[in-house]
């Protein structure tokens, strides 16, 4: 990037401007804030599924956080490269939850496997589909 | 910050607002890392005994949850005040915005100590370990971003902060809503899930 400009050029050409306007944006986000946050705690007691709760209620805090960085922290009117920043760091975030998530997913196998190694310790032999939990063992010849 | 001392930059982002968002980046990964640990532990261990809601004070937190959010907006009309050059409602705005961190601080010290009575503490399971890890993080910004915004009060009240120079109100404001945005996603995931 060759062209040099003036971060406050803007501000320093017009001196004092109106912003009541802005003002009255910041005052409707606000109220957008505060009826999400009502609207989550009044999902949490409404006893839905736990899913569906966890669902929603992370959906709200991305709205949440997206109208406070896009208005109060001004990241619209912000240059590529903040954006860009922030975008990367958000990735890079997502990147240590969602690797890492899909470990819960394996747990149905170490728990087939569990059941695997005990049948082997009790009968000496590994059959192949498992036996169901509670079922009769195989008869010992 | 003197008008004097505005710099050009090759980026065309000011010196200090370059440095405020790689701060901000760098406290993104901060929590990201504390946030996406407890997500995953809470999802997939068998030694995250989470406290039955009646326990948490989600009344309290939600109130809080209201005074940072109210903070954040009055942070925001003192950045409009001063781009306006109306000192006396910068001062205004400001001191709200410091009262509403002061609520925030005075409550979550009720509400540790109730806690603490009750048996959750930071040694109790590992859910108390993040729950204090966490919030105490998070109280810790609080309590900087106070200091920060007592200094940007005296400041401008002696006059530095001009319409075209108020490049340190904008910077404190940036920190102030990244501590909001930060309770914003503890809240539902400490209190309500």
């Amino acid at each position: 990037m060759s062209a040099k400009v003036t971060p406050q050029g803007e501000a320093a050409k017009h001196g004092p401007i109106d912003k009541s306007a802005e003002v009255r944006v910041y005052l409707i986000i606000f109220g957008c804030l505060a009826a999400l946050t009502l609207l989550t705690v009044g999902v949490a007691y409404m006893n839905l599924p736990h899913g569906a709760g966890v669902v929603i209620a992370l959906i709200i805090a991305a709205v949440k956080v997206f109208l406070i960085a896009s208005f109060f922290m001004h990241l619209r009117g912000e240059g590529r490269l903040i954006n860009i920043g922030v975008a990367v760091c958000l990735g890079l975030v997502m990147v240590l939850l969602v690797f890492v998530l899909p470990d819960i997913g394996v747990h149905p196998l170490e728990d087939a496997a569990r059941k695997a190694m005990r049948e082997i310790e009790a009968h000496g032999e590994l059959h192949y589909p498992p036996s169901p939990e509670g079922a009769a063992a195989p008869a010992e010849h | 910050m003197s008008t004097s001392a505005i710099a050009e930059t090759n980026t065309g982002i000011s010196n200090a607002k370059l440095g405020i968002w790689s701060f901000l980046a760098s406290e993104i990964m901060l929590f990201g890392g504390l946030i996406s640990a407890y997500v995953i532990l809470r999802s997939g261990s068998a030694h995250m005994v989470v406290p039955p809601r009646s326990m948490m004070g989600v009344p309290l937190a939600t109130f809080n949850t209201f005074a940072l959010i109210t903070s954040s907006v009055t942070m925001v009309l003192a950045l409009a005040a001063i781009q306006e050059g109306n000192i006396p409602r910068f001062k205004r705005w400001m001191m709200c915005t410091m009262g509403g961190g002061l609520i925030f601080l005075c409550v979550k010290a009720y509400e540790y100590h109730h806690k603490w009575e009750e048996g959750i503490t930071i040694s109790s399971n590992l859910f108390g370990s993040f729950y204090y890890t966490l919030t105490g993080l998070h109280v810790l910004h609080v309590t900087g971003g106070l200091i920060l915004m007592a200094y940007i009060l005296v400041a401008g009240s002696r006059g530095q902060f001009t319409p075209d120079s108020h490049d340190r109100v904008e910077c404190a404001g940036l920190y102030w809503h990244f501590v909001d945005l930060v309770w914003v996603i503890l809240f539902p995931i400490l209190y309500l899930l």
